[in-house]
């Protein structure tokens, strides 16, 4: 979990993030007459509610009105400003919640668009930009960064289900979700749009009229409501500063106790064996320590803001607002309605306020993930077919490395100025020490990777000029380690070629040995991957070559395919593959001379050229690389 | 409850939840003193929060309407004054409450991680890593955050007798009123949780299927696009994707119909009912005014304790699952344990013997069958067959992973089970299939083995595996953070893993298939520093590549958990048994004959 932003990753100016809030906005255009359509609602929900509230000043007169009117007369006056009160009320929060329904919609929508076009680009970009992080990474932003990372009070309470979130503390388990980051009703990265646009109008909004109605009853009470806001909104920010950094301690320690746990788990074996699992627990002790005293440090940083900055504010303030009203109506100016309306009117404006606080600091904290989401999307996917690109027919299978350059990294070559050409049905053996690009030239050849200069040709074409999956479809290839995907067998098998009949699935697993091993697991190839315990690598490199031979490639790559095998299962492999020779080109990468001696012609790849080429015997017979490889491994054997 | 009984039952083990809640009680108890300091601080809060708006009260009958500006102004810093103190005893009583929440989640953690190392390898393997991983994070979060309420919960029901003494002291009929509106609060609040833990698992479980869909094609980008499988991941991650958003959007909907009833309608319709029926007394006359501030003050309070109340159950009940899965856990007892007077060797010779030691797992049967070995000190000695023959188990036992059904593993001739653990092991090295690198710098790695070692001692064992120029050229030389291994070869790893085994100068090293990830030219650099580092020692070593033991003194062939020949290299090759004929299927020669030319 490197990717776990830190509160001070890269500082840019404001300008750079507003263009990535822009870059949003083409996801939210399909939904944004809904979008709209909420905001022109909240405009409408908010002074509904605020002057039913202001009625009650009317209703609490009433009833004092004794001097004027009868007890009925004044029951009929109060009831009819009942019935009014409670109409606005109920349009009030009709409308809000359907407004909530839609805000909910958009940003649901389009955060679901953003993260499948985020996974469908991913999935496109070429592997130069792929390898370079590890998996779980990928993981991690295709899911967790697509939920933003802070969320609001008001909507952690109405955003879970109700019973699991526990009543106290709400503010600290907001933080708590934002350490472990799952939560099904988020917003998402869109609300920093979707949500944090209606929350600023309804904010700003509800405290106008709430100042407003205040001057009506005294423009005295609306002086005083500013002269709160500003230095409220001054102190809450700077303290919400510090509470950000208490709870970015607190992840951070979580995240390196998670470590430390996760290492004495996985490595259990190491430590077991080593006598050592004292050391290691006393570093958990330590790290779970940490990471629990730094969310207490965050609770106290919290109670420090909400229990002491912010409520001794609201405290002063209620206080003052109180004793003047207190004094204008003991001399007269004022009446107990106006009272009642202005408690009402004060407790109303108390969520605006926290929403205020916290619209910027979920801000800040969408940014984050927003710049990593929109970073991977201006990766280009640069190997993708181009418009015009043709399908290639029935493959010859002939292949052709024309003058081809490549390095993954600039200035460190792998493969240089190479030439090399197989013919169709040739089987050719590629030896050479580590890092002489022998599997580079695979990959080349499965255009996971374009040359740097030169091209590889299948057929005579360009393979950058052909579509390239038409090409993929006659081609298989098998590597050191088979990536077995969770499911049976068969599904593993027909990852080669999902429409494959129950024939062809079966002539793949007799070829390549896999119905062999069938034998002992009583449900054949419908045994689960996961259920069997561990498959051998044997088995799993057959399951490997089961999955190519499904697809009757025409050419066929083995890189190291048995490399990880013990003898007698890669002399089984080497038969299969000299059984299924007729009519496929094959390339086979070996560091064990035995995998190729039985190839039509082999080449000794060094430092990314050719370096001899020809059969094994005379290979055998040149003095080079080849012979001294040859006796090398043969000395060992003997 | 044994390790295999447990495993076998694996999720489907199921306690009494009563049984379940009081084992996790223990975890309340160092806790206790603090979370009734906190109930405490709890009932003073309704005390004071009954009293104030009797001043309220007074303020409108007595003060406005007398227009008497120095009792109201007495009054009004009255209620400041209570309101300063309810804020601080809250500000006191969420930090201790908090407090003993995170304590708690430290205890259940430490238990857990301990209990954890004390069962074996296979067991933690046999659960999964991610399962044991989660039991030490979010259950323990999960018991401590439902053994923290339990107390203040309590106090909730004196908190409602409190108040509502003091309601029916007021208004017996309005209380009785609000309490009636609780039930269809209840109702629906059981019904949703209900439902949402439905859903909720539901949810679950498709996103892992989701997730778990992501971290593989993470992790096999280059076989989905060698295999031209982009778009069909693609839709399923999509088809995924949008299971899980499904699920989401029901549960959302209905917590919405929930809300605008719960929190909206019912509490409107509840308030408004005593407004009328106070508007209605006040108007004839019946009440005064300033009444009616304490007696909304208690109304509104009224519901509050039981409802939180309810929502404790419905937590309760789902943190059942995880008190379960915690006994489940703490109560499985360790295979492999110290006896009690466990003898301490200052000193090993360096001999391993097996006599008679048979060894099963559940589901496969047994894995070593009656295996006598002596391996006396400083011989080499190796283990060799096909797949599956128990070589890795034998290794495991001699390494006390675990203890055998029957026969005797015995180190310097005395029964492993009488042994102290640590300090035997501590004197064994052991090099597996894969080094597993811990997060953290070279020195760090190494040290596993030592934490004493000094750097002196560090640069020795990487001179020994021919790392000592590699790691002088690294930025931080031994401080360098290996990121754990991203980047690194096989082989460097294998390399640093036979360094660690050195560091503390083992007098017998056990290999577990030391080279069977590497290629043939690491392997034989590999071995090379092996076979330079076993002088001196006793090594049994398990592995299918023959050609790096043909040296052995002895060579065990082992087939179905039996040893089926033993030798040396010359003479199992004459005897034209299982050995010659795996040498055979790896032999260069035979092959090049083979080939026409």
């Amino acid at each position: 979990m490197s990717a776990i932003p830190q509160p001070n990753e890269t500082p840019r100016g404001w300008r750079t993030d507003l263009r990535d809030v822009a870059k949003l906005w083409t996801y939210l255009r399909p939904y944004r007459s809904r979008f709209f359509l909420g905001i022109a609602m909240l405009l409408l929900a908010v002074p509904l509610g605020q002057v039913a509230v202001f009625l009650t000043r009317d209703v609490t007169n009433q009833i004092l009105n004794s001097a004027n009117a009868t007890v009925e007369q004044r029951w009929d006056t109060v009831v009819r400003i009942l019935l009014i009160q409670a109409g606005l009320w109920l349009a009030g929060q009709l409308l809000s919640t359907w407004r909530e329904v839609l805000e909910w919609y958009v940003s649901m929508r389009s955060t679901l668009d953003l993260r499948l076009r985020y996974y469908r680009h991913l999935l496109r970009l070429p592997m130069k930009d792929l390898d370079q992080r590890p998996p779980g990474e990928h993981l991690y932003r295709a899911t967790a960064d697509m939920v933003s990372m802070f969320r609001l009070g008001n909507r952690v309470e109405t955003s879970t289900p109700a019973g699991q979130m526990p009543p106290d503390s709400k503010e600290v388990q907001m933080t708590y979700y934002y350490a472990n980051d799952v939560d099904p009703f988020d917003p998402g990265v869109m609300g920093v749009l979707t949500r944090s646009a209606p929350l600023l109008v309804e904010t700003t909004y509800a405290l106008t009229w709430g100042g407003i109605l205040l001057s009506l009853i005294d423009p005295m009470l609306a002086l005083l409501l500013v002269a709160y806001i500003v230095p409220f909104a001054w102190v809450s920010q700077r303290a919400f500063n510090q509470v950000r950094f208490a709870a970015f301690d607190f992840k951070t320690e979580v995240e390196s106790e998670s470590a430390v746990l996760r290492d004495s788990l996985a490595g259990m074996r190491t430590l077991k064996a080593l006598g050592r699992t004292a050391g290691q627990r006393k570093r958990f002790y330590e790290a779970a320590g940490y990471a629990r005293r730094a969310g207490i440090r965050l609770f106290l940083e919290l109670v420090k803001t909400q229990n002491l900055k912010q409520q001794g504010l609201r405290w002063v303030f209620t206080a003052s607002v109180y004793l003047y009203l207190a004094k204008r109506i003991v001399d007269g100016y004022a009446t107990v309605g106006d009272w009642v309306a202005t408690a009402l009117l004060l407790e109303a404006a108390q969520m605006p306020l926290q929403n205020l606080v916290q619209l910027s600091q979920l801000l800040k904290m969408q940014l984050v993930p927003i710049r990593r989401i929109l970073g991977t999307l201006n990766l280009e996917p640069t190997i993708v077919d181009q418009p015009g690109s043709v399908a290639v027919g029935t493959l010859e299978g002939r292949l052709t490395f024309d003058g081809v350059s490549f390095e993954y990294r600039p200035g460190e070559p792998v493969i240089r100025d190479l030439n090399l050409e197989l013919k169709p049905g040739e089987h050719l053996g590629v030896v050479g020490p580590s890092g002489a690009g022998k599997s580079s030239l695979v990959s080349l050849a499965l255009r996971l990777y374009d040359p740097a200069a030169g091209a590889v040709r299948v057929d005579g074409k360009d393979l950058r000029e052909v579509q390239l999956d038409s090409y993929l479809n006659q081609v298989a290839s098998v590597s050191q380690l088979t990536y077995l995907y969770p499911g049976t067998i068969e599904d593993n098998i027909r990852f080669g070629k999902p429409d494959a009949t129950a024939e062809e699935v079966d002539a793949a697993i007799q070829a390549a040995g896999v119905a062999d091993f069938l034998k002992d697991h009583p449900l054949g190839l419908q045994t689960d991957i996961g259920e069997v315990g561990s498959l051998s690598g044997g088995e799993r490199q057959r399951i490997g070559i089961a999955r190519a031979l499904v697809r009757n490639p025409r050419i066929l790559f083995m890189d190291e395919a048995t490399a990880s095998l013990d003898p007698t299962t890669e002399a089984k492999i080497l038969g299969v593959v000299e059984e299924i020779r007729p009519g496929r080109t094959i390339l086979t990468i070996a560091h064990r001379l035995k995998a190729v001696v039985a190839c039509d012609r082999i080449i000794v790849l060094e430092n990314g050229e050719i370096r001899q080429s020809g059969t094994h015997q005379e290979l055998v017979n040149q003095a080079g690389l080849y012979r001294e490889l040859w006796l090398g491994q043969a000395r060992e054997t003997a | 409850m044994t390790e295999a009984q447990s495993l076998a039952l694996g999720q489907h083990y199921r306690a009494n939840s009563w049984v379940a809640f009081k084992f996790v009680l223990r975890f309340l108890k160092p806790q206790l003193r603090r979370l009734l300091l906190v109930c405490l601080l709890d009932i003073s809060i309704v005390l004071v929060n009954l009293a104030t708006p009797w001043l309220g009260k007074q303020i409108i009958d007595v003060g406005f309407a007398n227009k008497d500006w120095s009792l109201v102004l007495t009054l009004a810093l009255g209620i400041a004054g209570l309101t300063g103190l309810v804020y601080g005893l809250t500000a006191t009583r969420t930090t201790l409450y908090n407090v003993a929440e995170m304590l708690i989640g430290l205890d259940i953690r430490r238990t857990v991680y301990g209990h954890l190392q004390k069962l074996s390898v296979d067991y933690v393997e046999g659960i999964t890593v991610g399962q044991a991983q989660f039991r030490a994070t979010t259950d323990a979060d999960r018991i401590a955050h439902m053994l923290v309420r339990i107390l203040p919960t309590l106090t909730m029901l004196v908190e409602f007798a409190l108040i509502l003494a003091a309601a029916v002291y007021v208004d017996p009929v309005l209380a009785g009123i609000v309490l009636c509106f609780l039930i269809p609060w209840t109702l629906l609040f059981i019904w949703v949780t209900h439902f949402g833990r439905v859903l909720d698992r539901r949810r679950l479980g498709l996103c892992e299927r989701r997730d778990a869909s992501v971290l593989q094609d993470a992790n096999s980008f280059a076989t989905i696009k060698a295999y031209g499988r982009v778009r069909a991941m693609r839709l399923r991650n999509a088809s995924l994707t949008l299971g899980v958003q499904r699920v989401a959007a029901q549960g959302y909907l209905i917590l919405v119909g929930f809300e605008f009833f719960t929190q909206k309608l019912l509490p409107y319709v509840k308030s408004t009912t005593i407004y009328v029926l106070l508007v209605r007394k006040v108007i004839q006359g019946d009440m005064t005014l300033g009444m009616t501030v304490p007696l909304i003050a208690y109304l509104s309070r009224l519901s509050f304790p039981l409802e939180r109340i309810v929502n404790f159950g419905c937590w309760i009940w789902q943190t059942m699952v995880s008190a379960e899965r915690m006994m489940q856990l703490l109560t499985t007892e360790p295979s492999v344990v110290d006896a009690p007077n466990a003898l301490r060797l200052d000193h090993l010779e360096g001999r391993i013997s097996f006599s008679r030691v048979s060894f099963s797992r559940p589901e496969v049967g047994l894995v070593v069958d009656d295996v006598t070995l002596d391996v006396e000190p400083g011989r080499f000695v190796a283990l060799v067959g096909p797949s599956g023959a128990g070589k890795s188990t034998l290794l495991g036992l001699a390494l006390r992973f675990q203890d055998p059904d029957s026969g005797l593993v015995a180190v310097d001739g005395h029964d492993w089970k009488g042994l102290d653990r640590t300090s035997t092991l501590r004197k064994i090295g052991y090099v597996g299939q894969e080094t597993f690198l811990f997060e953290g710098s070279l020195a760090h790695n190494l040290r596993i083995s030592d934490p004493e070692a000094s750097d002196d001692a560090l640069w020795e064992v990487l001179r020994a595996v021919g790392l000592d120029t590699w790691a002088r050229a690294l930025t931080l030389e031994l401080n360098q953070d290996l990121e754990s291994g991203h980047g690194l070869s096989a082989g460097q790893r294998q390399r640093i893993g036979i360094a660690r085994a050195l560091l503390v100068n083992p007098k017998v090293l056990l290999l577990d298939e030391p080279t069977s990830a590497l290629d043939a030219e690491t392997e034989a650099q590999v071995m090379g520093f092996l076979r330079d580092a076993a002088r001196g020692r006793t090594v049994l070593i398990a592995t299918h590549r023959l050609h790096t033991i043909t040296h052995a003194d002895e060579i065990v062939v082992m087939r179905r958990g039996k040893i089926v020949e033993r030798g040396t290299d010359a003479t199992l090759r004459s005897a034209n048994g299982l050995y010659a004929e795996l040498v055979a299927s790896s032999d260069l020669h035979q092959l090049a004959d083979v080939k026409p030319s």
